[in-house]
């Protein structure tokens, strides 16, 4: 489903800032532009297999958020390569465009166009979308005027209309309270049922350890150790965060 | 490029949607809030128009036949032009947040940030010429301003991809575009006749695309004496070619975009 091919992605970071015309050209006179390399993935590879939930685990700065840019399209490797087969769901941040000057209905169509949708398909979906955020009676309220919780989940159940076989999860678990976790968490199984692959980048060790059939640790944008949830969760307690 | 397997057409379906929300949503955006709304954007033309007007009718005498209009035109041109490429020159890093966040082609937050720009400009336009059927007169003449129009259009969308493709590594673009802007305006045959300019103004004002296209708008709009055919047709060409090489440069960059954000 998802083929992770020997993935480097490089970043150059400048020891002095050329941001301007005029550093650049004095920057030509009085040394050469200099930069360090730095390895934001390093040779990275493995394989998603269809109906796979796999967790992806790292401290800080490991390369999570890089690989799921990557992966999404958003970011081209420096070497390597990623082949995806079938749509994708990318959940790298949900509520994506929102404009809190806007009413709820007015986000739900701009968000839903950037995830795809024409407004007769929203049309359609706005009334499932609103009740599941819990949010029927705010539909012409200002963004700004609901809480940020609320915010949340009327983002996360946009989102949750994509109807893709491949799903990128990064950290979403954290959203609203918890009669609304645990609605999410639901949604989650069912998803799993369905069979759809997942991707799911999380610090959450108990929801890896409930959701995923496999873990993959990353460690300064390598790849140290993948396999089944509760042997890779040991390492990356004992071994990983004790560093 | 992961939804290869889609078919195209839905492929440009959904980046039009996209462009009319952005579009659609930046343009309200900008009047949001305020008593007069999309008053307050024509208010700066306006007062730009009675100043250059009084200042050459009363103090420096140019002569155009009928001033008054030429110069309406004019300025409804050249303002379009003047927000269109600054506002696409900033639309990617207006749009930082969203392109980070998400996959989808970069050249579309250029695409709406012209179309932004061309909903103001079509219902000037519109007015200008209500202007000038009750004012002057009418002619079905008038309707071959679509070739000046859509042509300004092409040609602020490629300046723009080349805009806001330089601007992402060089923060100056947005300076040095200002400048441009500023001498631009004098450059251009706005308040003056291109024809009986003097001689390197002349030649200049006929080279600038901009330029060209205000000798075909008049043309077309104000005066009936039609431009050659070669003139008007050379004048769209470097408009679609400005257009495509804009375009193909961004894409090529269009990768890197989001990492330099």
């Amino acid at each position: 489903m998802i083929e992770i091919k020997n993935i480097s992605k490089v970043f150059k970071l400048p020891h002095e800032k050329h941001k301007t015309f005029f550093h650049k050209l004095t920057g030509t006179f009085r040394s050469s532009y200099q930069y360090e390399e730095f390895y934001a993935l390093n040779n990275v590879s493995f394989n998603v297999k269809e109906g796979e939930f796999l967790g992806i685990v790292g401290r800080n700065g490991s390369g999570k958020t890089t690989l799921l840019r990557i992966i999404a399209g958003i970011y081209k490797p420096t070497t390597g390569a990623v082949t995806v087969n079938g749509n994708m769901n990318t959940f790298l941040e949900i509520g994506v465009g929102f404009q809190s000057d806007f009413t709820c209905k007015e986000n739900v169509y701009i968000n839903g166009a950037l995830l795809g949708f024409s407004r007769k398909e929203m049309d359609k979906r706005f009334a499932d979308i609103l009740h599941f955020a819990e949010l029927e009676k705010f539909a012409d309220a200002k963004l700004i005027h609901l809480s940020s919780g609320m915010q949340v989940r009327l983002a996360f159940s946009i989102a949750m209309q994509v109807d893709a076989p491949i799903f990128l999860v990064d950290e979403i678990f954290a959203v609203g309270d918890k009669p609304f976790q645990q609605k999410c968490k639901k949604l989650f199984w069912e998803y799993k049922q369905q069979g759809k692959t997942i991707l799911f980048v999380s610090h959450d060790l108990d929801s890896i350890q409930e959701y995923c059939d496999r873990v993959v640790i990353l460690e300064n944008g390598a790849l140290v150790k993948q396999g089944p949830p509760l042997e890779t969760i040991a390492y990356y307690t004992n071994e990983v965060l004790k560093k | 490029m992961q939804n290869g397997l889609q078919p195209k057409l839905s492929e440009f379906r959904k980046s039009l949607n996209i462009v009319r929300e952005f579009a659609v949503t930046d343009f309200r955006l900008k009047y949001h809030d305020s008593a007069l709304g999309y008053l307050w954007s024509m208010l700066n033309p306006i007062a730009q128009f009675v100043v250059l007007h009084f200042v050459f009718s009363y103090l420096f005498v140019v002569q155009v036949p009928k001033f008054t209009f030429y110069l309406l035109s004019g300025i409804v041109f050249w303002n379009f032009f003047y927000d269109a490429t600054l506002s696409g020159m900033n639309a990617i890093q207006a749009k930082a947040s969203i392109a980070k966040k998400i996959y989808f082609p970069r050249n579309l937050i250029v695409f709406s940030a012209t179309a932004t720009a061309l909903i103001s400009f079509t219902i000037n336009t519109l007015l200008l010429w209500l202007v000038i059927i009750v004012f002057d007169h009418f002619s079905f003449i008038q309707f071959l301003m679509i070739i000046p129009f859509v042509s300004i259009a092409l040609l602020a969308m490629g300046i723009s991809f080349i805009l806001s493709t330089l601007y992402i590594y060089f923060r100056d673009t947005m300076q040095i575009w200002l400048v441009c802007l500023t001498v631009g305006f004098w450059l251009t045959p706005i308040v003056y006749n291109a024809l009986t300019a003097p001689l390197p103004l002349q030649t200049v004002a006929l080279y600038n695309p901009v330029g060209r296209i205000l000798i075909m708008l008049r043309a077309f709009f104000v005066y009936e004496n039609l431009p050659s055919i070669e003139f008007i047709i050379s004048t769209a060409a470097i408009s679609l070619m400005v257009f495509v090489v804009g375009y193909f440069i961004f894409n090529k960059h269009s990768q890197q975009i989001t990492e330099y954000l």
